[in-house]
């Protein structure tokens, strides 16, 4: 048990350094900056101050840094949950269905390789400025690759037990509810994790892009004209903050509850 | 005639070439057999186990159990595979109930049946667990009462032991001889370990290298559980390999 502890304790002693390594190179890069560039590139001090007085309530362009978050959030939700509910029924058919694949396979291909930002043509066209192109961009996104991975996983993980279960004389019905859905379970929650990542990245780029008067993203882009680089900062630690929380906190915890309910763990 | 294979040929077309897997094989199997199919690493054996579950069609050439055409899988001809398919969300005890359910028996006499077998493969404490958390000789021992629960006329082997470690290995033989000797189930029991056929088999039969052909046919009489280091089981084995190692040259 001790040699375990002590495991994790070093475990944890080696994260605390590498934030610190990436601190103090943080600051060596501002203060070069300064001296070399002579532009104010903010320092950790500066981002620091700047942290505290935005989560003590000091607007920023005009509301405050929650309201930002809660908007950047919001937004992903709403676009990340629509391309789930669409995009985990049309997966699990493509996966289950040759024809089906091969009809509308080609379709997701060709828009997974548009990146997501470059969407705001049509995101405009349809929807005008506000917070609908941006919801629209994260979901074009999340959508082909919840679709893609959940297809291709189902379609090769589920092919020995629907062997198996025609074998013991199993009908189509029996096929696709007993064995080929719980069978795709595991890919359909890798797409999810997948598309989390995706949904959460590409929502800062459409907040840039999209006319969103709200959000991190529009924040970093709002820096251009204010030159508030140290709130810029913020938005970004704040990005990559709620972004790991989500993945590693949020989503391992579903995952995990849901392996446990189909009897599978992770391998390591 | 129980199994009758009939001048069988399979060819696999791909969009460059297409590959014959097995030409002109017949065969014949007897109720109650225990046959084995040697052959070196594919060389086309587990194509025929296909043909014969059901999951692939001869190219030409039929294939009769007890008299009509095999067309599809189906419950009179249970494959254990080389992979694992014991479905990983159902407990062992759901699992071999999946065919009795499907054959139509009620809940309550689907578990007494499932734990029947798993008794008889010495699973009964285990019924409760899911297969992850068994050792990989203990799930191929659920595999095979999953398969003989439902009472299958043929039980297909399609390499059972190949991912298993020397000493379970050893055991799983033993139980799938004992089993074989309780029910009387017709066995086919494909492999490229010449010792498990030795241990196991009526009748060995050794394919050549692609496309398969039969190249030879052994009986073995010598009563079971057989000394795998007797002297005529280790002059069987000397022939066998020489067997193997020309179809081996050849494959190369």
């Amino acid at each position: 048990m001790i040699s375990l502890e002590r495991g994790v304790l070093l475990k944890r002693a080696k994260l605390v350094t590498s934030i610190i390594m990436l601190l103090i190179a943080w600051e060596i890069i501002a203060h070069l900056v300064v001296i070399i560039r002579n532009v104010p590139f903010p320092t950790v001090y500066e981002v620091a101050i700047r942290l505290i007085r935005l989560f003590s309530g000091e607007p920023l362009y005009g509301i405050s840094i929650y309201k930002h978050l809660a908007d950047s959030i919001s937004r992903w939700i709403l676009g990340f949950s629509m391309a789930v509910l669409l995009g985990i029924p049309l997966g699990i058919l493509l996966g289950y269905s040759e024809a089906l694949w091969d009809l509308f396979m080609p379709i997701i291909y060709v828009i997974q390789t548009i990146p997501g930002p470059a969407w705001i043509a049509i995101a405009l066209i349809l929807f005008g400025l506000g917070n609908a192109p941006a919801i629209f961009m994260i979901f074009m996104v999340v959508f082909h690759a919840v679709v893609i991975t959940t297809a291709s996983g189902a379609r090769s993980v589920s092919r020995k037990y629907i062997n198996a279960a025609k074998m013991f004389g199993a009908d189509k019905f029996t096929i696709f509810f007993k064995v080929f859905l719980p069978a795709a379970t595991l890919p359909i929650i890798s797409g999810l994790r997948i598309g989390l990542g995706n949904g959460w990245r590409v929502m800062v780029a459409a907040e840039m892009v999209s006319g969103a008067a709200s959000g991190l993203g529009y924040s970093i882009i709002e820096s251009r004209w204010s030159l508030d680089f140290p709130s810029a900062f913020v938005c970004m630690l704040l990005i990559s903050a709620f972004g790991l929380f989500i993945q590693r906190v949020i989503f391992r915890y579903i995952e995990q509850s849901v392996m446990r309910r189909i009897g599978l763990t992770r391998a390591g | 005639m129980f199994l009758d294979v009939q001048n069988v040929m399979k060819i696999f077309h791909s969009s460059e070439k297409s590959i014959t897997a097995i030409k002109n094989l017949s065969l014949h199997v007897s109720k109650g057999e225990l046959l084995c199919i040697l052959g070196p690493i594919g060389c086309g054996k587990s194509t025929l186990l296909n043909m014969i579950a059901g999951f692939e069609k001869p190219t030409s050439g039929r294939i009769l159990l007890e008299g009509r055409e095999i067309e599809e899988p189906g419950p009179d001809r249970i494959m254990v595979f080389q992979e694992e398919t014991l479905f990983p969300w159902m407990t062992i005890l759901n699992n071999i109930m999946f065919g009795l359910r499907l054959k139509g028996l009620s809940d309550e006499e689907s578990k007494r049946e499932a734990r029947r077998f798993l008794s008889l493969v010495g699973l009964e404490r285990f019924s409760t667990f899911r297969p992850h958390e068994l050792s990989g000789g203990m799930k191929r021992k659920a595999e095979l009462a999953r398969a003989l629960a439902i009472n299958p006329k043929i039980l297909l082997m399609d390499e059972p032991l190949s991912s298993i470690d020397a000493v379970s290995r050893a055991n799983l033989l033993r139980e799938i001889l004992s089993v074989w000797e309780r029910t009387g189930k017709t066995i086919i029991y494909v492999t490229h370990n010449i010792d498990e056929a030795l241990y196991l088999a009526d009748r060995i039969i050794v394919l050549t290298a692609r496309p398969a052909r039969i190249k030879r046919e052994i009986r073995i009489d010598e009563s079971r559980p057989r000394d795998l280091l007797s002297n005529s089981i280790i002059d069987l084995k000397r022939d066998l390999l020489e067997d193997l190692a020309q179809s081996h040259v050849l494959a190369e």
